[in-house]
C-alpha cells in the first residue's frame, strides 16, 4: 500500500558521473519531496544516470521533473539516462514516448558507459 | 464472478492536500480489489494527471489557503470508481473552469528534447491509457469519464 515518500539520493561515481537514485513512488506528493533535488543535479552535473529500479510508481509530475533535469542537463551539453525501471514505470515512459529522447538502459555498465562516452 | 459492480464515491477539495488524499484513495481501492498491476497503475496514472489539472487549472490554485477569503469559490473535485466484472469506469466531476479534456490536443514526444514542451504530455498519457474518454458540461462543472478494460481478476470487494 501507500509507501513512505520518495526518496532522494546522489552519489558521484567514476568519469564525472552522478547516479540518483530514487526510492518510492514518483507520484504528486513524492515528487514534490525530491524535485528540488532533481534541480540541484540539473544545475551542478553534466552526467546524469538516473537509477529508477526502486520507482513503484510514475506518473506526469515524475515525468515532467524527469524532462526538465535532462533538458537542464542537455542545455549545457551533458546528458541525462534512465536505468532499469520497472514494469509499470517503464509502460508510462514509453506511452508518453519519454523513450524516444531519453536513453533508457537496462543495466548499469551499458549506461556508465555510454555516459563515459 | 460477480455480476453486480461495485462502485465507490467521494469528494475531496480542490488544493493540494485534496488532491493527496485522492490520490492516496484512489491508489488504495485501485491496489486492494483484484486488479491488475496494470490496471491498477493505469487508474492511477490517469486519476492523478487529471485531478491535478483540476487543481492547477480551474482556478482553484495548487497551494490555496481555504482560509483565504479572497477566494472566490471553492473547487470541489466528485470521484467515482465503479468496478464491475469487465471495465473498470472511473470518473471525476468539478465545479472549476470548463476544461474538455477530450477535445484537448495532446502529444507525445514528437520533437528533439531541446524543442520539446512537456505539457500535454500528461493528458497524452491519459488517452493512452484510457482510449474511452468522454466529457461533458454539468449543472456542476466538468464531467470527466474513463473506462479501463479490467482483465482476469478476482471479485471486487463491497463498498
Amino acid at each position: 500500500m501507500t509507501e513512505e515518500l520518495a526518496k532522494f539520493h546522489a552519489d558521484d561515481v567514476a568519469g564525472g558521473i552522478t547516479e540518483i537514485k530514487v526510492v518510492g513512488r514518483m507520484d504528486i506528493k513524492g515528487v514534490f519531496a525530491i524535485e528540488d533535488d532533481f534541480a540541484k543535479v540539473a544545475d551542478e552535473k553534466s552526467k546524469v544516470l538516473v537509477n529508477l529500479e526502486e520507482v513503484s510508481f510514475l506518473a506526469s509530475l515524475g515525468i515532467r521533473t524527469l524532462v526538465m533535469t535532462c533538458k537542464a542537463v542537455a542545455a549545457k551539453g551533458g546528458d541525462l539516462v534512465l536505468l532499469n525501471p520497472q514494469a509499470n514505470v517503464d509502460k508510462v515512459l514509453k506511452s508518453s514516448g519519454i523513450d524516444q529522447a531519453i536513453k533508457i538502459f537496462s543495466t548499469r555498465d551499458e549506461a556508465l558507459a555510454y555516459l563515459a562516452k | 464472478m460477480t455480476k453486480k459492480p461495485a462502485t465507490w464515491h467521494r469528494e475531496f477539495t480542490g488544493d493540494m492536500a485534496g488532491l493527496v488524499e485522492a490520490c492516496r484513495w484512489i491508489e488504495e481501492l485501485s491496489s486492494t480489489n483484484g486488479l491488475s498491476d496494470e490496471t491498477s497503475n493505469a487508474i492511477q496514472v490517469c486519476f492523478e494527471e487529471l485531478a491535478s489539472n483540476v487543481v492547477r487549472h480551474s482556478g482553484a490554485g495548487l497551494w490555496h489557503d481555504p482560509s483565504d477569503s479572497s477566494y472566490p469559490t471553492p473547487i470541489v473535485i466528485k470521484v467515482d470508481l465503479t468496478i464491475a466484472p469487465d471495465v473498470v469506469n472511473l470518473r471525476l466531476e468539478d465545479n472549476g473552469k470548463a476544461f474538455d479534456v477530450a477535445a484537448t490536443q495532446s502529444h507525445g514526444v514528437d520533437r528533439p528534447l531541446n524543442e520539446m514542451a512537456v505539457g500535454g504530455l500528461g493528458l497524452h498519457l491519459v488517452k493512452s491509457f484510457a482510449p474511452n474518454l468522454s466529457y461533458r458540461r454539468t449543472g456542476f462543472g466538468n464531467e470527466t469519464s474513463l473506462e479501463f478494460a479490467r482483465g482476469p481478476m478476482q471479485e471486487p470487494t463491497e463498498p
